[in-house]
């Protein structure tokens, strides 16, 4: 009648699932690996070419990116001594040097500019998941009237605005037409980042607008699943019996609801978090802000390809390691979800 | 079947959301096609002074670089539409294949176009774009286009997948079969119309997506670097900071087409699937 | 049936003329329409009927779960002397629902919330509808369990982790918790196989039995299941009742054809005179139940009664009285 919970079925689901996840790391690696080196003409190697025609003035400094990319990219060994290299460096936290930010390397720059993605992101994005879940569910309750007609409307709106885009008008019209935050960048030009009154009220003037964006471009989504998620428990036949059988207050019965359709929201919630890096990229971009994303632009539009590469990998493993963490917390989480794991009775 | 497939229709169109999602994607459809055609301007060659603001000379002003963004607009608008036609067709097509040998064969190729998936899926399309696009020096629509459709086809992949399973195996195409029905006319009598509207929305939806995608790649600096689009126009005007100069005439029409062409497509695309789901 | 009898107690249940219709875009679809209900003494009522005659929008009806396109069109509902009809959905809920009147659901092995203990669940419902405290709601539930031979271990449990009987035995204590006058059980067994269906009945029977609810209303589409529990047994067809008397009666005498095919077709023909279960067979629910939205003219049973006549489908036959408290609507019984 009554089962006790068997821990192992758990721990069986877990180590599947990072098998999958490290398969899909190795993927993503070899790709990194690959891509640069098979396509055609090489860019890597037209790279170093152009570096040695000039670009990088000093001479003493073009000797040395130029040792820097042989000894990162090592393209005169065959390839499957490369892959090893590639790896060992990996597995030793090396990621190579950055040939943009010479003589920095890119661990030490992801170090350096990772926090301030980190500070936009996990309070805009978190702020915004109980903001419009809570919006889903007030929608749902009150399904098929005016205020949840208008929330879907404005939800659907918002969905469709990319983030960046948002900034782009946030800017526009609170930057440039109304002068009452700055354009862009993460701080006055001059200041340097430290623990002072004076700094932290500069940094965030700086740091509402793209706060925002992010925010509100995000209330959609959310917004949206939720309502859905939450009219199909609405539907439910608990949900139908806490309401009209034992008739629960109106204020348990939301909660309930949130906690019925939050499960697979938090779910949700860790894999955007883990979607930072790789989902501030554009915004940082419009806004200029100090992030992984800005310094990912600026590999790219310097070909620095040890910082691309770097970046890549970050982005990577965050995802799939957020991807990993809330697969776990799904399962343990959710009684239903951890009783069909189980899967017996 | 005819009138049912036009009842269908009827019933779709009395969707509001369907309708204005429709009329909205014709609009711009008709501007992107038409557009160029009429209005005979390069969009790539300097004709004027930079910056100049809409006007009676320049109806939406120059850009940066002096150009007509009138001109640039509407080519851009039509080289979106390409990518995304472009891109959406190439997913869509290894969507359909891909789960459709799947289902149909099981076995092993089921297991490798499984994992294979769930691979894709857990590694974002859009970074594999960029990775992709980022070793990639020179990047025309095409290539843009065929980046973005070989990425993006995991998770459709696997929806189709289930459907084909779960028509293979169900009762009406067992009783077609013992009836001594062709396979021609089972495949257009029964599976086609089961199939048709999700090929449609997913069609929308990759459509949608995959122009999202371009505007993304090309602001990021991965993406287009050679034929008009509007994720190139964003990427001009940012390069150039237009935004903070309150250069709004580079940015507001680019940014506001791609926005309605993803609702309009999104609004089609969910009143399909709505249509269809609760039937 | 419509006669109050006099009692110990005053009435539980009084329900007139009462009718409640689904107003839809095909038509307004009258599930339940004119019926007459008093239950007045301590009892167990089992109303039984195809699918499709009504019985589970009187049961949505009478446990007050009324939401548009169904509405009531007519007739009150007096519980305890109270009449709920004038009363607002929130007063309902606080002062009715488990104190008079306690609701087991169809679907009743899934009607608890997965993600809430059984616990919390019973803390959040009776907090609200009693002004106990924690202590005191734990120390009745605690009590109850163990009345109930339900083990005490499932308060501390989420509803996935019981099977699926349990889980509708601990819903009955729950719903009963308060000690309701009333309980309306809408095929609370249907979906359980037969020896858990027993543990269920007995479980229904041991509250009855013990007095924590007055009076049960046992709705089923299966009579077989219903004669173990109840005294009564009403019969619905299309709406409306057609026939009703004590469980023995109705199972060893039924009198309207309708309640005879219903009747003979379910029960095991050893029970039965052979020739009976012949006649039965003549009557035995050829085609479907009529369609609500336009239900045939006089008697709704005469197109499918073999012994409809002329007045059949002109007028609609009157509940008559044929011994005392047995009850039938049908013109073979009207003495002209």
């Amino acid at each position: 009648m009554a089962v006790k919970i068997n821990i192992n079925p758990f721990i069986a689901y877990a180590l599947k699932r990072f098998g999958i996840m490290m398969l899909t790391f190795s993927v993503a690696l070899f790709l990194i690996f690959i891509l640069p080196r098979m396509i055609p003409g090489n860019p890597l190697a037209s790279t170093i070419f152009r570096l040695t025609q000039g670009g990088i003035t000093s001479p003493e400094q073009l000797k040395a990116t130029e040792r820097m990319l042989l000894e990162t990219f090592k393209l005169y060994e065959p390839l499957h001594i490369q892959f090893v290299d590639f790896i060992s460096k990996l597995i030793h936290g090396d990621l190579g040097t950055s040939i943009l930010f010479y003589p920095l390397s890119v661990a030490d720059l992801i170090a350096l500019y990772l926090p301030w993605t980190l500070l936009l992101m996990i309070p805009a994005v978190s702020l915004s998941w109980f903001i419009g879940n809570y919006i889903g569910v007030v929608a749902a309750m009150n399904r098929n009237k005016f205020v949840d007609k208008v929330v879907l409307t404005i939800f659907m709106i918002l969905q469709g605005v990319p983030p960046y885009v948002l900034g782009m008008y946030l800017i526009l019209l609170l930057a440039v037409y109304m002068p009452i935050f700055p354009t862009g960048g993460g701080w006055p030009p001059g200041m340097v980042p430290r623990l002072s009154v004076e700094f932290v009220l500069a940094y965030l003037k700086h740091y509402i607008l793209p706060f925002l964006s992010i925010f509100i471009s995000s209330l959609g989504g959310w917004g949206l699943s939720m309502r859905s998620i939450a009219v199909q428990e609405l539907a439910s036949d608990y949900m139908e019996y806490t309401i009209r059988g034992v008739g629960l207050s109106q204020k348990k019965v939301v909660n309930y609801l949130f906690k019925c359709s939050a499960l697979p929201q938090i779910v949700g919630l860790a894999i955007v978090l883990g979607w930072s890096v790789a989902g501030s990229v554009l915004t940082e971009i419009v806004f200029g802000y100090p992030g992984i994303g800005m310094i990912f632009w600026r590999a790219i539009n310097a070909q620095d390809y040890p910082l691309i590469q770097g970046i890549f990998i970050i982005i990577i493993a965050t995802l799939l390691l957020a991807n990993y963490i809330s697969e776990l917390l799904f399962a343990y989480i959710d009684p239903r979800a951890r009783y069909a794991y189980v899967g017996v009775q | 079947m005819i009138s049912s497939i036009s009842s269908t229709i009827i019933r779709l169109f009395r969707i509001k959301k369907f309708a204005i999602g429709l009329l909205i994607l014709l609009v711009v459809l008709f501007i992107g096609i038409v557009g160029p055609a009429i209005y005979e301007v390069s969009p790539t060659r300097t004709i004027g002074r930079r910056y100049v603001p809409p006007g009676e000379k320049y109806p939406l002003g120059t850009d940066a670089l002096g150009r007509d963004v009138l001109a640039q607009f509407l080519h851009g608008i039509r080289g979106s539409l390409y990518v995304g036609a472009i891109a959406s067709a190439i997913s869509l097509s290894l969507a359909i294949f891909l789960g459709t040998i799947a289902a149909v064969f099981g076995g092993l190729v089921d297991k490798i176009v499984m994992t294979l998936s769930e691979i894709l899926l857990l590694i974002p399309s859009i970074l594999l774009m960029m990775l992709l696009a980022a070793y990639l020096p020179e990047r025309s629509l095409w290539i843009v286009a065929v980046v973005i459709g070989i990425t993006s086809w995991a998770g459709w992949c696997r929806g189709f997948r289930s459907r084909t399973l779960s028509i293979l195996s169900s009762e009406f195409i067992n009783l077609a079969i013992l009836s001594g029905a062709s396979r021609l006319n089972i495949i257009i009598r029964d599976i086609v119309p089961i199939i048709a509207p999700y090929v449609l929305a997913a069609f929308a939806m990759l459509f949608s997506y995959s122009i999202m995608a371009e505007v993304g790649l090309t602001l990021v600096g991965v993406g287009m670097t050679k034929d008009v689009t509007l994720g190139l126009m964003l990427y001009v005007a940012q390069i150039y900071a237009n935004i903070s100069q309150g250069i709004w005439w580079t940015i507001v029409p680019p940014s506001i087409t791609v926005t309605l062409i993803f609702l309009s497509l999104y609004m089609i695309a969910t009143s399909i699937d709505e249509l269809f789901s609760y039937r | 049936m419509n006669s109050l009898a006099i009692g110990e107690i005053m009435s539980i249940l009084d329900v007139r003329n009462f009718r409640a219709y689904y107003f839809t875009k095909a038509g307004t679809v009258k599930a339940v329409d004119g019926v007459n209900l008093s239950i007045d003494k301590k009892t167990i009522i089992g109303i039984v009927g195809e699918s499709g005659c009504g019985k589970s929008t009187l049961a949505k009806a009478l446990s007050f779960n009324v939401e548009p396109p169904l509405k009531i069109v007519k007739g009150d509902i007096v519980i305890d002397g109270i009449k709920i009809n004038d009363m607002t959905t929130d007063e309902i809920r606080r002062k009715i629902l488990g104190i008079k009147v306690a609701l087991i659901p169809q679907s009743a092995m899934n009607a608890l919330v997965p993600t809430v203990k059984i616990r919390s669940f019973i803390k959040d419902v009776l907090k609200e509808k009693t002004g106990y405290t924690t202590l005191e709601i734990f120390e009745l539930a605690v009590k109850r369990f163990k009345e109930l031979n339900l083990p005490i271990e499932a308060l501390d449990m989420y509803p996935f982790e019981l099977s699926g009987g349990m889980r509708q035995r601990v819903l009955i204590a729950i719903a009963t918790l308060l000690n309701p006058s009333l309980l309306i059980a809408d095929e609370p067994t249907s979906a359980l196989d037969v020896s858990t269906q027993k543990m269920v009945l007995e479980t229904l029977y041991d509250i009855y039995r013990r007095g924590l609810v007055k009076s049960i209303i046992f709705i089923s589409h299966d009579i077989a299941t219903v004669r173990q529990i109840v005294d009564e047994i009403v019969v619905m067809y299309a709406g409306k009742f057609v026939e009703k008397g004590s469980t023995e009666e109705m199972i060893n005498e039924p009198l309207h054809p309708y309640s005879k095919g219903l009747i003979f077709s379910i029960l095991t023909p050893e029970l039965i005179v052979r020739e009976r279960v012949r006649k039965a067979k003549e009557v035995l629910l050829k085609g479907e139940p009529p369609s609500l939205i336009n239900p045939p003219s006089g008697c709704r049973f005469h197109p499918r009664c073999p012994y409809a006549m002329d007045i059949c489908r002109r007028e609609e036959p009157p509940m008559i009285e044929v011994e005392r408290n047995r009850f039938v609507s049908c013109w073979l019984y009207v003495k002209r």
